[in-house]
């Protein structure tokens, strides 16, 4: 069951990646293979993943759901770009290959601190999966995270409000969101600088950073977020990246809890010998 | 400096933060002509009939959030809990959740002064309640009519289901870890609490909760306190990280009985012009300022902040003392009076009422 794997795969995770080794020792939790009412299911009981996206009762797709990341894009944001796509000043391709040679200790999450937007959505690796979940009503968009540090959650407005003017910097940003069409448009700034856009290549993040994500659930089973990050302190010019996720049927989050920076210590290794 | 002087409790004073959105009107709140918040309005409803929790709630609990068990005679609780009270109130509460950036546990709706806890968002949809907190900590709250496990994995938040009772949202929590404390004052519990807590949204404006806990390897009966919330309107929660702020355990030297060797003493004279009510200027970013009550009973000085319970207070000097709750007190000398309250963020000024 994808319950149980995630559950193992919390158990063994922390021999597999140093990098996240800080991550919660979550263990099975519960309700990880709790049968979700009021959804169709085909004739031996599973989701049926390729029924048409629900609507709410005002007629918009209902993106809620247990969303996981299942592409790798929790490594490298970009990686499906051309050359070119991707194109980085040059302090920033420096740092991401500080980053690969200094085992990550500059990685904000490390030290238990929150991922940034859009990190947070990139749902961990295959072998430490964390997935998030959408709970919509029409004027608010909440996205509830597990992440490798703590818990964490972000509120899209869908009132009408506009960005403020002058925003209070935060790891999470502000974010405000719009239907155009079936699409859900959340456009997020307000960001403090110190997060990253990706883990494993640890593309970094400005305070000028502007993040637009466009949810669209394709059916029930399936959606798919473009993921434009438009940081001109960063980046020669904005890139947008495809990040399909899939539907965690009949699954839930798991708690995670990072406990003061305990690993920071052991990844401290950057200046051993070749 | 001493510690009872700078720090102790993360409770209470924390700093207000410029942010964004505090000022942006709330939609859809029923308002007075004067464009306030009528919060006699009647309580919302959902489509579907049942009253409609969702908001932002500041959270009001000053008596419980410092002692759970203020209500509970003490032999309702076993020794070895109360002898860990006081070993944790002597510690200066050194391993209050906060200072170790661990969740509040079961703690969240009770303890509504604690930074990242003061405020909760509540989104309601008919088979699902979500509760955020400042400190980016959440819990689901399942209506979708499962039932609690028996043997669930413990964790910080635990496991909610609720159901509708009437009009009152019944909550029942279960598979909470052992590490929390349920108070500032640090009253133990083990993985075997259960916490149901009632949810009564009254009118617009106010949330009235009830929250029984039972843990019969600690406490000898179930008991209920009660806790108000008020809608917060026109303003949003901050994001708040623990783990970037210092966790003010470096502040957190000695022991809470070394302010009692320093004691001095003060005339009685003296003590009698700080009776008074003090309230604190200006209200920061509650919607309630808080309130020092200063007593003399006895030739003996007390205080009380918030109805959180009268405290002795030790005399350091003719004007400054410590004791109230971890927090110093100076009284303002000449002019009309008033007092500082002193907590490692700063001094905190009240006006005499």
């Amino acid at each position: 069951m994808a319950g149980q794997n995630r559950a193992w795969s919390h158990q063994v995770k922390l021999c597999v990646i140093a990098v996240l080794c800080c991550a919660a020792s979550a263990v099975h939790a519960q309700w990880l293979n709790y049968r979700i009412p009021g959804v169709p299911r085909t004739p031996d009981g599973k989701v049926n993943l390729t029924a048409p996206t629900p609507r709410t009762t005002d007629g918009k797709p209902d993106l809620s759901g247990t969303w996981l990341d299942g592409g790798g894009y929790f490594g490298n944001l970009g990686k499906d770009l051309k050359p070119g796509e991707l194109q980085m000043l040059p302090w920033a391709e420096a740092q991401v290959k500080e980053n690969q040679t200094n085992l990550h200790k500059n990685d904000p999450m490390v030290g238990c601190l929150p991922p940034g937007v859009p990190r947070v959505n990139l749902g961990g690796s295959r072998g430490m999966p964390h997935p998030f979940k959408v709970v919509q009503t029409p004027t608010l968009v909440v996205l509830l995270y597990e992440t490798s540090t703590n818990q964490t959650f972000r509120q899209v407005f869908l009132d009408g409000r506009p960005l403020p003017a002058d925003m209070q910097p935060s790891w999470l940003g502000y974010s405000i969101g719009r239907w155009e069409g079936d699409t859900l448009v959340v456009t997020t700034a307000g960001f403090n600088g110190r997060a990253w856009v990706d883990t494993g290549s640890g593309h970094p993040q400005t305070d000028a950073a502007r993040v637009t994500e466009r949810f669209t659930r394709r059916d029930i089973g399936h959606m798919d977020i473009d993921i434009t990050i438009d940081d001109p302190k960063a980046y020669v010019k904005p890139w947008t990246a495809k990040v399909p996720v899939n539907l965690l049927a009949d699954s839930d989050l798991i708690e995670t809890f990072c406990e003061n920076e305990r690993d920071l210590g052991r990844m401290d290794r950057s200046t051993r010998k070749p | 400096m001493k510690a009872s002087l700078i720090a102790v409790m993360t409770v209470a004073l924390s700093v207000p933060l410029a942010a964004q959105w505090l000022n942006h009107p709330t939609p859809g709140i029923p308002r007075t002509p004067d464009g306030k918040m009528n919060r006699s309005a009647p309580a919302p409803r959902t489509p579907d009939g049942k009253p409609d929790l969702s908001g932002l709630w500041n959270k009001i609990s000053p008596k419980y959030s410092r002692n759970i068990a203020a209500d509970l005679k003490p032999e309702d609780i076993q020794p070895w809990a109360k002898a860990l009270v006081e070993q944790r109130t002597e510690d200066l509460g050194r391993d209050y959740m906060n200072i170790h950036c661990v969740p509040l546990g079961p703690g969240y709706v009770t303890a509504a002064d604690s930074t990242g806890a003061e405020m909760m968002k509540i989104v309601q949809t008919p088979g699902l309640i979500i509760m955020l907190n400042p400190d980016l900590t959440y819990r689901q709250i399942f209506l979708d009519g499962r039932a609690l496990e028996s043997a669930p994995n413990p964790t910080w938040m635990g496991y909610s289901v609720g159901h509708w009772d009437g009009d009152t949202l019944v909550v029942e929590s279960f598979g909470f870890n052992d590490r929390t404390w349920l108070d500032h004052d640090g009253h133990p519990h083990t993985e075997a609490l259960r916490m149901t807590e009632r949810y009564r949204r009254r009118n617009f404006g106010s949330l009235e909760i009830e929250v029984t806990l039972s843990d019969p390897a600690v406490y000898a009966r179930p008991w209920t306190v009660a806790v108000k919330a008020e809608l917060a309107a026109d303003t949003e929660m901050i994001e708040w990280v623990c783990n970037e702020n210092s966790h003010g355990a470096e502040h957190l030297v000695g022991k809470a009985s070394d302010d009692r060797k320093d004691e001095v003493r003060v005339g009685a004279g003296i003590l009698a012009k700080y009776v008074g009510t003090y309230v604190e200027q200006p209200p920061l970013w509650r919607t309630v300022p808080r309130v020092v009550e200063i007593t003399l009973t006895d030739g003996k000085l007390f205080g009380d902040m918030d109805g959180r319970g009268k405290v002795p207070l030790i005399a350091s000097s003719e004007t400054a003392f410590a004791g109230l709750y971890g927090l110093g007190v100076e009284f303002i000398q000449g002019g009309s009076g008033g007092l500082f309250v002193k907590h490692v963020s700063g001094n905190y000024r009240f006006a005499r009422k």
